[in-house]
């Protein structure tokens, strides 16, 4: 059909507007820069088959940059089809003649935020500023106008599987966090400086990762739109009569839409534009470690570009995990064995792992980072030596079932984010390889090199208490094999996918750099702390062991890291241009930050995992180490990050600090093993699991596989801790945040092969 | 009409007014506006979508400063349905329209007449408005159709005419002066009328009160 519709003459009337509209859509975006290039003729072909597949409505400016993000992501029928999709079901009535659909959606807007932040809906009344003054970009363009690209990625995300109430939350949090307190209020006094701020966001508040969180957190459903839109429409027809022009009912989200209109349409039928092919055997791996190496680098560089929003004043909960996830990850198996036998380890590490497990579901918005898959994060802990088991196991045990509920299909239609906590499931090893795939988050690469790469068999520890904590926990059977052992074929399938898509990736990489800068503009200068990540590093091997006394909490032996910190510091980042944006996005102001050190460090965690509170950036919150003492401590360097002095250094002092210094590390461990450095062969999440794999998955209306990962778990969802560990009120209190952030993992990856599909982004125009 | 006047130190007065920037689509507002405020000129700016805001502040002389804000207004047709909104409270507008686009002059015609729906003065005239004919660098106008043009201008009812071109930095200026000339007259005007109606107010010191 739409190949009918391509080769139809257009509306000349149309066709003149489209025209002159065709070079100003992401004119910076490399696809859109040239006049008359592919990208142009494409965004034309679309908008023009959509004039002729809906003569009656016509073209509306809004349009194209919508079909120009889509064009971004797919060739131009799966474009037009997508456009359509946008156009009918998720935002019914926006484009066509009189634009009531956008006011009747500013007014529900406005009526949500008098719910969501009076001071903001009082201020935006008195001043007489409607809805439709600043939302009307932000909604008809699905703030693909409005958000740095990033953003848009995820929004986009969010927005095409639960539709059209992440527009509206994003409305809100933006308005919040610009309106919603009586300082901001007070600097803009009138309706035009009120105007020209939502004009000018903060950049801060538009960061994916702050951004992403405070969207899953807005209590606004599906169903608080729908009424509201009932109220408002009943409120429209007494002012303004019936609607000229009636549109379809909206569908909120692709579950909806699917099952309103399960795939009769052959258009619809999805196409993928990426096969994946299954499992090479774990031989083959050796060949590619090269090459993953280099991609894990660079990707881990690219991790870096996403600042952690978190230390924003907005943002209540501290998060810490990032960090101690990195840590558990990092050490190979070989290393792990050689914790195990270190007795400290246990007492030390064992703190370590419920913070990290708790953390995380606290800062959904993190998924981009370094979220180590659930089994790595097991078998990091270096404690895991039979001498301490229980602590340790507590943290194991959740990760299964945290994942399950992923799965659920219930979770895909949750709009309201904290729904489906109630009841997750507990089959830890039933689905091993979804388990990976999904919350293997891009930082996956952190995983041991040596698990990937080795067959089960070698990775199978011969001592149950060199097992890592998760095989402890497993029902016997399973703890003889090893889950990660399990779990190689399924990593080994997805690995062919990482190697086709790696020069995607690849690509992109380069294309992040270059957006940096602009983020980086946005950064007040202050917020450079984050950088000295060396206080994480692991102390000296040789450095004398903290006093026993401290062992019990980790965040006392902090303070000593700094001394221990490596002498090169600076060659912990490979690629020194992507690290300088980072600490940028920290929130400007280091006051702000204090009462909040806590979200900080975990913020320079989670964009290092370098990233010590310790190092003389982090000075501004001196109190920090003795306020996160229940936060692992150290953050161990991602292997792929570090530079390759540091891999050599031995790969337990990097993972647990603390540990290696009271107990120094035996010769043979001290230097790295190879295959630490090379990115895990597991590195999977980028890698799209197979359900994933098609990039443009959400946007071609094909069986969306998501739902349940942009539907943040619910808060309730705490991984069972055992009463034994000491941990377990705090983790049980982090909890909450701890859904988005598995829902952000998963996101993260359709980003991914978002981004891995489009080269370019144009973010520059975005700040311009 | 929003003015917001008020004295600041040493009877300097400051006003505040809204002036709309409209026109059909793609004939160069936001270039006009961009290098009116910012002097400064793109080939490619991305299509407005709603209303995008600028703040121009003149010194107009040793008593008076102008803040003005410019509501650059999307011109695709189909969002005048919005445009009831943005119209409320301005003081004055620019019609912009294109001069290698004859299609954009009817297009402005319609705008102006629109305008005048919308918005109009408390004595009920409507709003001073200034045609422009943008992209000027690109087509030379005749004398003759430049006479044609003003006599245009005086049967629609604008204030005045100028042949403008963001690109080259034409007239953009002088435009501006002259809306903003007449802005500050009619506001003159209507402060008298008020004195002479409610004499409650001693001269110099206006209300700012928006309709």
């Amino acid at each position: 059909m739409f190949k009918d519709l391509d080769s139809m003459e257009g509306d000349p009337k149309w066709i003149d507007v489209i025209e002159r509209d065709l070079h100003r859509q992401f004119p910076f975006h490399e696809m859109f820069v040239s006049r008359g290039g592919h990208g142009q003729q494409d965004l034309f072909r679309v908008l023009k088959a959509y004039t002729l597949y809906r003569p009656d409505e016509g073209y509306c400016q809004a349009q194209a940059p919508i079909a120009a993000v889509l064009l971004m992501h797919m060739p131009a029928e799966d474009a037009f089809w997508g456009l359509v999709q946008i156009c009918e079901k998720y935002l019914p009535g926006y484009y066509s003649a009189g634009l009531e659909a956008i006011q009747l959606d500013g007014l529900i807007l406005n009526a949500l935020l008098k719910r969501v932040s009076p001071p903001a809906y009082q201020h935006l009344d008195k001043h007489k500023i409607e809805p439709i003054l600043y939302m009307t970009e932000w909604f008809m363009c699905a703030f693909s106008r409005t958000l740095p690209w990033s953003s848009v990625l995820r929004v986009w995300d969010m927005f095409l599987c639960d539709g059209v109430k992440i527009i509206f939350r994003v409305g809100l949090v933006l308005l919040k966090c610009m309106l919603g307190t009586r300082e901001k209020l007070k600097a803009c006094p009138g309706q035009y400086e009120t105007m020209e701020l939502l004009k000018a966001l903060e950049p801060r508040y538009m960061q994916e990762a702050f951004l992403v969180h405070q969207v899953m957190e807005m209590p606004i459903s599906a169903r608080d739109v729908e009424r509201e839109h009932r109220a408002q429409l009943k409120r429209w027809r007494k002012t303004h009569g019936e609607l000229s022009y009636k549109s379809p009912p909206r569908m909120h989200g692709a579950q909806a839409i699917m099952s309103a209109e399960p795939h009769s349409r052959q258009d619809l039928r999805q196409k993928p534009t990426i096969v994946v092919e299954y499992p090479l055997p774990s031989d083959t791996t050796s060949n590619f470690a090269r090459v993953r190496r280099r991609s894990t680098i660079r990707k881990a560089s690219s991790k870096l570009d996403i600042p952690n929003p978190y230390a924003l004043p907005t943002d209540t909960q501290p998060e810490v995990e990032t960090a101690s996830n990195n840590q558990s990850s990092h050490p190979p198996s070989s290393l792990q064995q050689s914790h195990l036998t270190t007795p400290a380890g246990k007492s030390t590490s064992t703190p370590d792992p419920p913070d990290s497990v708790i953390p995380t579901p606290s800062h959904p918005s993190q998924p981009p980072k370094p979220q180590p898959s659930p089994i790595f994060t097991h078998i990091s802990p270096p404690s895991q030596t039979a001498a301490d088991p229980r602590p340790s196991h507590p943290m194991e045990v959740p990760h299964p079932s945290k994942i399950e509920p992923l799965h659920n299909p219930k979770d895909s239609n949750n709009t309201n984010n904290s729904a489906h906590l109630k009841d997750p499931p507990h089959n830890s090893n039933s689905n091993p390889l979804l388990i990976e795939s999904r919350p293997l988050p891009p930082e996956s690469r952190q995983l041991p090199p040596e698990s990937r790469q080795l067959p089960p068999e070698s990775r199978l520890p011969s001592e149950s208490r060199q097992l890592p904590l998760e095989f402890k926990k497993l029902p016997s059977e399973s703890r003889q094999l090893p889950l990660e052992s399990k779990q190689l074929p399924s990593e080994s399938r997805q690995l062919p996918l990482e190697f086709k898509q790696l020069p995607s990736e690849s690509r992109q990489l380069p294309l992040e750099s270059k957006q940096l800068p602009p983020e980086s503009w946005s950064v007040p200068p202050e917020s450079k702390p984050v950088l000295p990540d060396l206080g994480h590093l692991p102390p000296e091997p040789g450095h004398p062991p903290p006093e026993p006394g401290n062992l019990s909490s980790e965040p006392r032996n902090l303070p000593p890291e700094p001394r221990h910190l490596p002498p090169e510091p600076r060659n912990f980042f490979p690629e020194p241009r992507h690290l300088p944006p980072e600490p940028r996005h920290l929130p400007p102001e280091p006051k702000q930050l204090h009462p909040e050190s806590t979200q900080l460090r975990g913020e320079s965690r989670a964009l290092t995992p370098e990233s010590s509170p310790l190092t003389p950036e982090s000075r501004p919150l001196p109190a920090e180490p003795r306020q996160f003492a229940p936060e692992p401590i150290p953050l161990p360097p991602e292997p792929s990050q570090l530079p390759p002095e540091l891999r050599q250094l031995p790969p337990q002092s990097r993972q647990l600090p603390s540990d290696s210094s009271l107990f120094p590390l035996p010769p043979e461990f001290s230097p790295l093993p190879p295959e630490f450095s090379p990115l895990p062969p597991g590195f999977s999440p980028l890698l799209p699991p197979p359900e994933f794999s098609p990039l443009p998955l959400p946007l071609d209306f094909s069986p969306l596989p998501v739902p349940p990962e942009f539907s943040p778990l619910p808060p309730d969802f705490i991984p069972p801790l055992p009463e034994s560990s000491p941990l377990h009120p705090v983790s049980s209190s982090l909890l909450p945040g701890d859904a988005p952030v598995n829902g952000d993992s998963a996101a993260a990856l359709k980003v991914l092969c978002l981004r891995n599909s489009c080269e370019s982004v144009g973010s520059e125009d975005t700040y311009l | 009409m929003r003015k917001m006047s008020g004295d600041s130190e040493l009877g300097c007065t400051e006003h505040l007014f809204k002036v709309l920037v409209i026109g059909d689509h793609k004939v160069g507002k936001s270039s006009f506006v961009k290098r009116y405020v910012r002097n400064q000129f793109y080939e490619e700016l991305k299509t407005s979508i709603g209303v995008d805001f600028s703040m121009k502040v003149i010194d107009w002389d040793a008593h008076t400063r102008v803040r003005l804000q410019l509501w650059d207004i999307a011109g695709q047709e189909r969002v005048r349905g919005l445009n009831r909104v943005y119209f409320r409270g301005s003081s004055g507008a620019f019609v912009v329209y294109d001069l290698t686009n004859g299609s954009s002059l009817d297009g402005a015609l319609n705008w102006k007449r629109e305008l005048d729906c919308q918005v109009m003065l408390k004595n009920g005239h409507p709003i001073p408005a200034v045609l422009l004919a943008n992209k000027c660098d690109e087509t030379k106008v005749s004398r003759r159709n430049a006479s044609l043009l003003e006599k245009l201008c005086q049967e629609k009812g604008f204030t005045g005419c100028f042949q403008t071109s963001a690109k080259e930095n034409i007239n953009v200026d002088e435009a501006a002066k002259f809306l903003v000339k007449h802005i500050l007259q009619i506001n003159e005007e209507s402060m008298k009328e008020e004195e002479q109606k409610i004499h409650l107010k001693p001269q110099t010191n206006t209300n700012s009160v928006c309709c």
